[in-house]
């Protein structure tokens, strides 16, 4: 097995750390950034449905079960990453049910894109109704499919740059081998005069 | 001759008290009222008249004697539906005669049946005077004045005339004018 010199062995050594840093660096980020949408989408999901419970609860109170309805649709309408959208009873009867016309798929409620939360009467101190809400992982997903990408594009560049700084090595390796030569091939018999003018002997 | 003429007249009678019996009594919707039972309170304490509850949430409903059923079927509604009041603070009902509205003076809101117009003016000079919050079953109430009615159309909103609630000095929680419809006259 032929062994590599020692040009060759700074080259490798410097390319595979050069891209183990910034591959180590563009993943940590994309792990970052991933999690903050998947937050992001969490608060965003919550704030939805603290701002809709009170109404909720108001017409659930006051019977107004049409006004519901319609309020929620307008909801489910404005809001397209809504796949399902369920309101039961304190007898868990629903009394409200939207699913996404695309959406056919059993939806688990393990998943992270499931909210639920109870919604009470603030007046009677007392539970009235549970919503639960299914998000679309669309947009997760398009996050994701852009880290990727973004994660491929760095990793190319660095490792054109990196056969770039390669050549360039190779050149200055050159004419140290050049010198290397000059001198048998031992680098260690190298002489290097000395500037220093000495006047004394030891 | 004379003698038919009376018959007519005594005809025409009965059959006025009879239609005006029939229409008060199938005007009041059963849904409606129980409607109104559970707003009632909920106006009260969603606005600045909780600031006027002292003990007991005073709700005076004002009513002929015609609707005087129709009356004590609604207070009987709001019974039913809070047993035990809001908040910690008891609903306590009248029925009163329009008569005799100097009895609603303590009282949060007015709950005014149909009657004529003089009457209804009348309440709701009372209401002014006392800072007293209206709420009337005829939403064409709204327009002499009442603040709040329902509106029954594809669906059953609240219904806010903004323009007496301001007049009034009445604030109302936001959530309560989200769920709302506001009443802008009669043209509107």
């Amino acid at each position: 097995m032929k062994k590599f010199g020692l040009e060759a062995k700074v080259v490798i050594s410097i390319i595979l750390l050069a891209l183990f840093i910034s591959v180590l660096g563009v993943y940590e980020m994309s792990v970052n950034k991933n999690r903050q949408f998947l937050e992001l989408e969490k608060s965003r999901t919550t704030l939805l449905i603290n701002t809709i419970s009170p109404i909720i609860s108001l017409n659930l109170s006051l019977g107004l079960l049409d006004a519901n309805k319609e309020y929620l649709d307008e909801i489910a309408k404005q809001n397209p990453d809504i796949l399902m959208l369920k309101i039961s009873d304190k007898e868990a009867v629903t009394i409200y049910g939207y699913q996404a016309e695309n959406e056919k798929n059993i939806l688990k409620k393990s998943d992270e894109n499931y909210f639920s939360q109870d919604i009470t009467d603030s007046f009677m101190n007392e539970h009235v109704a549970k919503i639960e809400l299914y998000i679309s992982d669309e947009r997760y997903k398009e996050v994701l499919k852009n880290n990727t990408k973004i994660t491929i594009e760095i990793f190319f560049i660095v490792f054109i740059v990196l056969i770039f700084f390669a050549f360039f090595l190779k050149k200055e390796f050159l004419s140290f081998k050049e010198l290397s030569n000059q001198n048998g091939g031992a680098l260690s018999t190298i002489t290097l005069p000395l500037d220093v003018e000495k006047d004394h002997e030891i | 001759m004379k003698f038919k003429q009376s018959i007519i007249r005594l005809f025409l009678l009965i059959s006025i008290i009879l239609n005006t019996t029939i229409l008060y009594a199938l005007t009041y919707d059963d849904d409606i009222l129980s409607i109104f039972s559970k707003l009632m309170p909920r106006f009260i304490m969603m606005s600045s008249q909780k600031e006027r509850i002292k003990d007991n949430i005073d709700i005076c409903v004002l009513n002929d004697d015609i609707d005087k059923s129709a009356a004590l079927s609604l207070i009987d509604k709001v019974n039913n539906n809070y047993p035990n009041g809001i908040k910690n603070h008891h609903i306590h009902l009248v029925s009163t005669p329009y008569s005799e509205i100097t009895k609603c003076e303590n009282t949060q809101l007015l709950f005014m049946f149909n009657s004529n117009e003089k009457n209804i003016n009348d309440a709701l000079l009372f209401s002014n005077k006392q800072n007293i919050l209206t709420m009337s079953y005829d939403e064409a109430l709204l327009e002499n004045g009442v603040e709040i009615s329902l509106f029954i159309g594809r669906k059953v909103l609240p219904y806010i005339n903004m323009k007496a609630i301001t007049k009034n000095k009445v604030e109302l929680d936001n959530i309560l004018l989200r769920v709302s419809k506001i009443y802008l006259g009669k043209e509107n």
